[in-house]
């Protein structure tokens, strides 16, 4: 029996950075289920073939059945922090209150990026709640513009920060619900993108100014790290999120068709 | 509207920190105006927080839709 068909009799699934994954879960305390090995498969193939994966430092899924797998990142295997409580509901989200709850990714990108450079930022989260204002659903700042981070839906806009100071793009919808991406593709404040659903926002404001280096302070999903405090909490259900170099528009429209993917296989969209 | 446990600082600095059975869940210090610092009442049904409990259950409460209760600092 070849080695790819013993993985797959064992976990599911042949792809070594799914099984690392998994065994990192069990490891944590966790647990993994055949649905979990299934959608997690197809979306980490489906991100090879794109080439997003290589380009994409982390993921964090947390529409899978085990709260503490959810809390492990896909790719660095790394454990998130709750903090205060936020509410796992298996196969759909991690659910914060916009008071006094949310994540702590664990992930500083001045330290620990691979693919993210200071001029290549890339950020995502898929959202199943509907919520305006100025809540950020992921970020982090060390200031002067050493910012990463997306309020995904202000009124009619997403202001996003892409190691720079806010960007405005208008939402095609008012809705938070799906996925939003913001990065930045290069050393000009005018290579700032966003997208939802994979489909590229208008930017009617460009980056006032731009970071000299990546933030020393960790990306927070449900608020924003404001140089080691919480700020700016923001109340939603959070199906997942990635961070990393930043998507070309076909990796990015590839990235949110996976999602979609992964939310629809489990239930959740 | 969220049911918040309401706390002083040092209350706060008592039982704010990791989780001491859960590695990965904290309690955060999360400070609004007037000096009260706020946790969901979430957390008194989180294993990783039994520790502390009895003695948030014995703090009061607010509702977050409640006029009276602590804005956000500037």
């Amino acid at each position: 029996m070849s080695i790819a068909r013993r993985l797959a009799a064992l976990f599911g699934t042949s792809d070594p950075d799914v099984i690392a994954w998994l065994k990192a879960g069990v490891a944590n305390g966790g647990f993994y289920t055949a649905l979990d090995v299934a959608m997690a498969t197809a979306f980490v193939a489906a991100d090879k073939a794109s080439g997003a994966f290589y380009l994409t430092d982390d993921y964090r899924v947390h529409c899978v059945a085990s709260q503490v797998l959810a809390m492990t990142s896909l790719k660095k295997r790394v454990l998130a922090t709750a903090f205060g409580s936020p509410v796992h509901t298996a196969y759909r989200d991690v659910t914060t209150n916009g008071l006094s709850s949310y994540l702590n990714t664990n992930f500083t990108p001045s330290t620990d990026a691979a693919a993210m450079t200071k001029d290549s930022v890339h950020v995502e989260v898929f959202e199943r709640t509907n919520v305006s204002g100025n809540g950020v659903a992921i970020g982090g700042t060390s200031g002067s513009n050493r910012s990463i981070a997306m309020q995904t839906r202000n009124g009619g806009n997403a202001l996003c920060d892409s190691n720079s100071a806010f960007g405005v793009f208008t939402l095609p919808a008012a809705t938070s619900v799906g996925l939003t991406q913001s990065g930045r593709s290069g050393p000009l404040a005018t290579d700032a993108y966003a997208a939802k659903d994979g489909v590229d926002m208008v930017r009617t404001t460009t980056p006032s100014g731009l970071g000299a280096s990546l933030p020393a302070h960790a990306l927070f999903i449900g608020a924003f790290n404001n140089q080691g405090t919480a700020a700016n909490l923001r109340g939603s259900s959070y199906l997942g999120g990635a961070y990393g170099a930043a998507l070309s528009g076909a990796q990015r429209l590839a990235r949110a068709n996976a999602w979609l993917a992964w939310a629809r296989g489990v239930g959740a969209a | 509207m969220t049911m918040c446990i309401l706390l002083t600082a040092e209350q706060a600095d008592h039982v704010c920190g990791p989780s001491a059975t859960v590695p990965w869940a904290a309690l955060p210090k999360i400070e609004r105006q007037g000096g009260v610092f706020i946790l969901g009442v979430e957390v008194l049904g989180d294993p990783a927080h039994e520790a502390h409990r009895e003695y948030l259950s014995a703090l009061p409460q607010m509702d977050s839709s409640d006029p009276a209760f602590p804005a956000a600092l500037e």
